[in-house]
């Protein structure tokens, strides 16, 4: 994107003033390793690493807006009772399951309940501000606090899957106006 | 020797003087006129009339229309439309036809060769009559054409490791309003006001491969850029000699929250030709190191 900026730049020349650039990995999005639970009741962690490419975290642009989506299910999910599982999801400027409270380093976003087997969960959290700091790190991480809660034993697989972003960045510059004195 | 004064600012003031010797006069014309200015209570258009060192005005009907009619300074679109038995105008910026000295329909040439393929309607609303100046308004539209030619090159000359296609667009819709009033045989005074709206676009039509000193991640890229461009100008059209104009532009670019003008002579050949060339301010920085402080304007035209 750095070499882009070029052909944002050669834009610029026709006109200046107000620019909004939208990048996105939704073609590219990212998933979770899946988390393989077999258990009445349990806690499990996930964590999956987004590195920002430096094109996009350099400091040209500012990030007005940016928001986040994920697809969260448990595939397959094999329960002789009712099962209950809860997913806390996360976005951390640091790596780790730790002070998961200080808003300085994880921000919570939303949790996800799920009861049974293909149930899928759209996610999308908007503009949450921790991406913003996020989207100026060589990394930041999502991460997600599963809890197990069933009658019976349960075994299955859960997906936090397609996750991926969309920034909208800004820049506001005087531009070339005078380029309108030609004609 | 005698000299004229005329000074108009945006509370329409107006005075004409003409009495005075030309070397007082023009010491007392620069003097107020930098006061003025420096008091920055308004836009003022200074010209100093050197009746005694010009020869006398041509009879009006020597003077082709071009010169009594001019449809535009340099930027400043005029209250004139092509008319008055010089209908057609072909030149390197603007060329046109006029109808019934009431529509004018153009384009920019030099725009059209850029690619910036545009066309423009001028109806005259006022004719130049008694105390009423002429009144005109105009819109015009442009389309850069070849924005996915000049995109692909850009992209071939950045992205030379990357296979990237790309769609784009730019698009510019602009109206304007103008006055002119004739003072005399020699002198036009102008006013216009100036819109533009000008939006680009440009998008990914595949994802691009960033990041690569991690894992890859593919990104969507989509661009866009709006300007929204309002001028006020004021402008004097002066004719030194017989086939010689000295033009003036002064006023303000609202967008840019900065002063903006323009100066140059328009020099006639026979009755049909004309080539003008001037300077427009302010200029463009393209760079912290690369600032150019005017933009030149050079045109030439047939009227007929």
């Amino acid at each position: 994107m750095k070499r882009l900026i070029l052909l944002i730049f050669f834009l610029s020349l026709l006109s200046g003033c107000k620019s909004t650039l939208e990048v996105t990995n939704r073609s590219d999005p990212k998933d979770f390793l899946p988390i393989v639970f077999a258990a009445v009741t349990g806690e499990y962690y996930g964590e999956l690493v987004i590195e920002v490419p430096e094109e996009i975290r350099n400091d040209e642009f500012d990030i007005t807006r940016a928001d986040l989506f994920a697809d969260i299910f448990a595939d397959p999910l094999v329960a002789a009772g009712a099962v209950e599982i809860s997913v806390d999801f996360y976005i951390g400027l640091e790596s780790g399951n730790v002070e998961m409270n200080d808003p300085d380093i994880n921000q919570y976003l939303v949790t996800v309940v799920i009861t049974e087997e293909g149930q899928h969960n759209l996610v999308e959290i908007v503009d949450p501000s921790l991406l913003h700091r996020g989207m100026r790190q060589e990394t930041f991480y999502l991460k997600a606090l599963i809890t197990l809660d069933a009658e019976e034993p349960v075994s299955g697989v859960l997906h936090l899957d397609n996750n991926y972003f969309i920034a909208y960045l800004e820049r506001e510059t005087e531009g070339l106006f005078q380029v309108f004195y030609f004609f | 020797m005698q000299a004229a004064f005329f000074c108009l600012d945006i509370n329409t003031r107006f005075e004409y003087n003409h009495r005075s010797p030309i070397i007082e006069k023009m010491n007392q014309v620069i003097g107020v006129s930098m006061r003025i200015y420096q008091n920055g209570k308004g836009l003022v258009v200074l010209l100093v009339c050197l009746q005694s060192c010009i020869p006398a005005a041509p009879a009006e009907a020597d003077q082709p229309p071009h010169s009594l009619y001019p449809v535009k300074l340099m930027n400043l679109e005029t209250g004139y439309v092509l008319g008055n038995q010089q209908n057609v105008m072909i030149g390197l910026n603007d060329s046109g036809i006029g109808s019934f000295d009431r529509v004018q329909f153009s384009t920019n040439i030099l725009m059209d060769l850029l690619t910036l393929v545009n066309g423009q309607v001028k109806v005259a609303l006022l004719p130049d009559e008694g105390v009423f100046p002429a009144l005109s308004a105009g819109i015009g539209y442009y389309n850069l054409v070849s924005s996915e030619y000049v995109v692909d090159f850009v992209l071939k000359e950045a992205f030379t490791d990357e296979d990237m296609s790309v769609s784009s667009g730019l698009d510019i819709l602009t109206w304007f309003i103008s006055a002119s009033k004739k003072v005399n045989d020699r002198l036009r005074l102008h006013a216009g006001f100036q819109f533009r709206r000008l939006e680009g676009n440009l998008s990914t039509d595949e994802p691009v491969e960033m990041g690569s000193d991690g894992e890859p991640m593919g990104i969507e890229v989509y661009f866009n850029e709006s300007a929204t461009h309002r001028s006020i100008l004021f402008g004097a059209d002066l004719d030194l000699f017989d086939s010689l104009k000295f033009m003036l532009e002064l006023g303000n670019d609202l967008s840019y929250g900065k002063p903006r003008g323009g100066t140059g002579f328009r020099l006639g050949v026979g009755r049909s030709f004309a080539l003008q060339a001037g300077i427009l301010w302010p200029g463009i920085k393209l760079d912290e190191d690369i600032d150019i402080p005017v933009l030149p304007h050079f045109s030439f035209f047939w009227r007929f």
